[in-house]
Order: structure tokens, then C-alpha cells, then sequence
């Protein structure tokens, strides 16, 4: 009985414990992109992961591999709705598409190709939208 | 047997009936965290604190909060942050890899990365002025770069 009277005053003494515990709540959000993107902008966050693969893909020997679709270059939503108006835009999309089909066309001088490529996208948004021009230069392989 | 049972429920009764009358103090804490998922407050400075570091210094890395006055209106991919006085505090995030809700202005900030007092090119605020829907007027007549603290790569943010 006395271990049950120990048990017992135990639970007890933990009960009230328990009962002026303060409690605390945290709620913690984590995210990137908080707004509503466009087509574009969605398609050159697609861009610069495939980019990134395929910069690895030079510097392991492997054979490149895109899985954009180019054409949505010219027919996506765009974050400013006037961004094709002045022929610029589309300008330097043909640039770069060209340069990713020279990359992809190539057997040798891979990695001056995948640079100008790079630079391609470098140029337009110099033009265009030079927020992500820094980021952009770090995809280049240095030579 | 019997006994023990009758007092267990009185036990359980009475941390029931405590934990419903006691005034629990609720302490919460909501905020979101922009990109580096891990980061916290711990060792954050105020805005007062960086200026001065950054008068001895030319480049340290700081969490620091701040008022966020103004938000890139087009994607939120840079943000203006009140640093005390008629000071701001120019941030841009690493990589392109997170952006600030567009409504962000008034919101307290902290913003974790190297700062530094650097220089803002023409080209740079003509685009900022654009991205704030200034007038083509006030636009063409930035003319001169301007020297301003700033965190170019911040590698997490915290809203309050």
C-alpha cells in the first residue's frame, strides 16, 4: 500500500505540474516564391535547373540534355504584358535558342558553346530584366 | 483494487479540472522564413547597430532587422528596408532563388547576408524606378549613381 500511496501522491504532484505548464506555440512558414508568377518567369526557374544539369553533364563528359520547351519562349504569360511588343524580347530568345541548338548539335568545343549560351541569357536580361543578371554568371563554366 | 481506481480518477479529475480554470499564459510566434529554412533570430542586429559596424568595416556578415519601405512591385525580387533615420538598407536575394510578397511594405524584416555600402548603378535605378511605376520623367533624370548600404545576396529573410 505505501508504494501505492507513492504512486498515487506521484501522479498527483506531476498532474499539477503538467497543468501550469505554459504552453507556447510557434508557427513557422517557410517559402520562396510568396507570389503569383507568370508563365515566363515559372519557365526561366525551369531554365536555369536544366541549365545547371546540363553544365554538369559538359564537365562529367556526358551527353547534353534539355527538357524545355523552347517555343514557350514566345507564347508564355509574361510577368510584363508588353515585354514582346518592341521585337527585343523575341530577339534575343531566337539568339539563345539558336546557341542551345548549336550546344546540342556539337561534338567538340562544348564548353565555349554552353558559355556563349549562357551569355545569351546574360544579354537579354541585361536589356530586359537585369535582377538575375549576377546568378546568371555563375552558371558559366570557367575555362 | 477498487480504492486505487476511485483515487486515479480523482487524480485525473482534478488535473482536468485544473488545466481547464488555470490561465494558461499563450505565447505565439508566427512568422515566415524566406529562403535558407533553417535561419533564426539568434544574434540578430538593428539597423542603428549595422551603420556603425559598417563605419569600421567594409563588409560584414549581419542579420539585421528593419521596417521593409519598399517592395520590387513586379516580383518582389528586391526590397528597400528602413535601417533608422532616413536610412535604407538595398536588399537582393542570392541566386534569384526567393522574392518577398509584393505587400510587403510596413512589414519588420530580417534580413541575414553580407553587408556593405556599395554603389548603385544608373542603369540599376532607372530599373528599380521602372519597377516602381515612376514616371518616364523622373526616370530619365537619374543621371548620377548613388552610394547606399546594401545586402546583395541575402541568404534568408524573416517576416514578422
Amino acid at each position: 500500500m505505501n508504494l501505492l500511496n507513492k504512486i498515487l501522491g506521484g501522479c498527483i504532484i506531476a498532474s499539477s505540474f503538467f497543468s501550469c505548464t505554459e504552453q507556447e506555440t510557434k508557427e513557422v512558414k517557410a517559402t520562396n516564391f510568396p507570389n503569383k508568377d507568370s508563365e515566363l518567369a515559372i519557365m526561366m526557374r525551369d531554365i536555369v535547373e536544366n541549365t545547371q544539369k546540363v553544365k554538369e553533364q559538359i564537365i562529367n563528359g556526358k551527353e547534353v540534355e534539355f527538357f524545355i520547351e523552347f517555343e514557350k519562349l514566345h507564347t508564355s504569360t509574361t510577368t510584363e504584358a508588353d515585354v514582346r511588343d518592341d521585337g527585343q524580347f523575341t530577339s534575343f530568345a531566337n539568339d539563345y535558342t539558336n546557341k542551345v541548338s548549336e550546344l546540342i548539335k556539337a561534338e567538340t568545343d562544348k564548353t565555349i558553346l554552353y558559355n556563349d549560351m549562357v551569355q545569351a541569357c546574360v544579354n537579354c536580361h541585361q536589356q530586359i530584366c537585369p535582377g538575375p543578371v549576377k546568378s546568371i554568371r555563375k552558371l558559366k563554366i570557367k575555362e | 483494487m477498487k480504492k486505487i481506481l476511485i483515487l486515479s480518477t480523482l487524480v485525473f479529475a482534478f488535473a482536468c479540472t485544473n488545466n481547464t480554470t488555470e490561465t494558461t499564459e499563450k505565447t505565439e510566434i508566427n512568422y515566415t522564413i524566406y529562403g535558407d529554412s533553417t535561419m533564426t533570430d539568434e544574434g540578430v542586429i538593428s539597423g542603428e547597430e549595422l551603420i556603425t559596424l559598417l563605419e569600421t568595416t567594409d563588409s560584414a556578415h549581419v542579420k539585421v532587422e528593419g521596417v521593409i519601405s519598399e517592395v520590387c512591385s513586379k516580383k518582389g525580387c528586391w526590397m528597400d528596408v528602413n535601417i533608422g533615420g532616413d536610412n535604407l538598407l538595398f536588399v537582393r536575394f542570392m541566386d534569384y532563388g526567393f522574392f518577398m510578397p509584393l505587400d510587403g511594405a510596413g512589414t519588420t524584416a530580417i534580413i541575414e547576408g553580407m553587408a556593405k555600402i556599395e554603389v548603385q548603378t544608373v542603369e540599376w535605378l532607372k530599373h528599380k524606378a521602372e519597377d516602381a511605376g515612376e514616371a518616364q520623367s523622373y526616370i530619365d533624370s537619374i543621371t548620377e549613381p548613388i552610394i547606399a548600404y546594401s545586402i546583395s545576396e541575402a541568404t534568408g529573410v524573416i517576416l514578422k
